[in-house]
């Protein structure tokens, strides 16, 4: 009885193992696409990333340029707010992350 | 791996673009196999070898042959899944469920059409939560150790290791409840 007990998991991953082979076969007549789909899907991808990639630098550049107009203009009219700002800046942005990865744990650990 | 693969990926890492279409095609059906199995869903385990091909696209010189080739696309097929299901969390949980029961429904249908018997513990593996059912394929099919589950999935080997035995728990349950009912 105890020896039947220790086989269960055995016989149990073996039924599995066999169930998912009848899975893959199912789908043994799938056809892969041919070489000139590949190699015009790797065409499109890298159009693809290039103008993605314009696009990202182009924001960033945008972005960075107002914030620099921005913080110029606050330290010439507003010096102690342009240094309240500086030393904010950081502890927000080290407890976002924290609060990012302590969350991100979690739902890891629900999934 | 073959020398005729070790060859392609150094090829296709110096830029030949028709080495790499033909090792992407040789490993599409593998691919293809894995993410049906993680996804239960025909429809998006194709959206995701796509994505995974694409991604492999962009990092093939990362790809330093400390594992196999195989292992290195599993890797980014995973992690493409368990971004995307992330990103579906905003999604409504009906939606996912609905979603997730069609593509049982097509694997079903096509086990039937074929006049084949649909699988009792099929059903209770695509119940199981994905990172308990991604868990226990790696371990129990295709035999990764947890150290590399964990590096593939990036969470300790212990969690790896819990949601192994959680998922063949709650697929034991599921199945004797069945076979009571």
């Amino acid at each position: 009885m105890e020896k039947d007990k220790d086989k269960e998991p055995e016989l149990y991953l073996h039924k599995l193992s066999d169930e998912l082979d009848r899975l893959d076969a199912q789908y043994n007549d799938i056809t892969p696409p041919s070489l000139q789909e590949l190699e015009r899907l790797m065409v499109d991808a890298s159009v693809h990333r290039k103008s993605m990639e314009r696009k990202e630098l182009l924001l960033f550049w945008g972005i960075s340029l107002i914030l620099i107009s921005v913080f110029l203009s606050i330290l010439g009219s507003a010096p102690m707010i342009y240094w309240i700002i500086q030393a904010i800046i950081p502890i927000a942005g080290l407890s976002a992350l924290g609060i990012a990865r302590i969350r991100r744990n979690r739902e890891g650990a629900q999934e | 791996m073959s020398d005729q693969s070790l060859e392609r990926i150094r090829r296709a890492q110096q830029g030949d673009t028709s080495a790499l279409s033909s090792l992407l095609r040789e490993h599409y059906t593998f691919l293809f196999k894995y993410l049906i199995k993680v996804t239960m869903d025909p429809l998006l385990a194709e959206d995701l070898v796509q994505d995974t091909m694409v991604r492999c696209m962009e990092k093939i010189n990362t790809y330093n042959g400390t594992s196999s080739f195989s292992s290195w696309l599993i890797t980014i097929a995973t992690r493409i899944f368990i971004d995307r299901k992330r990103r579906w969390k905003r999604e409504a949980e009906w939606k996912q469920r609905e979603q997730q029961e069609q593509g049982i429904r097509s694997i079903r249908w096509r086990f039937e059409s074929r006049g084949e018997e649909w699988s009792e513990v099929l059903d209770s593996l695509s119940k199981l939560p994905s990172a308990q059912r991604v868990a226990v394929l790696l371990k129990h099919y295709y035999g990764y150790s947890y150290d590399e589950i964990g590096e593939i999935l990036r969470v300790p080997s212990g969690t790896v290791k819990s949601r192994v035995s959680l998922g063949l728990n709650q697929l034991r349950k599921e199945l004797n409840e069945d076979g009571e009912g």
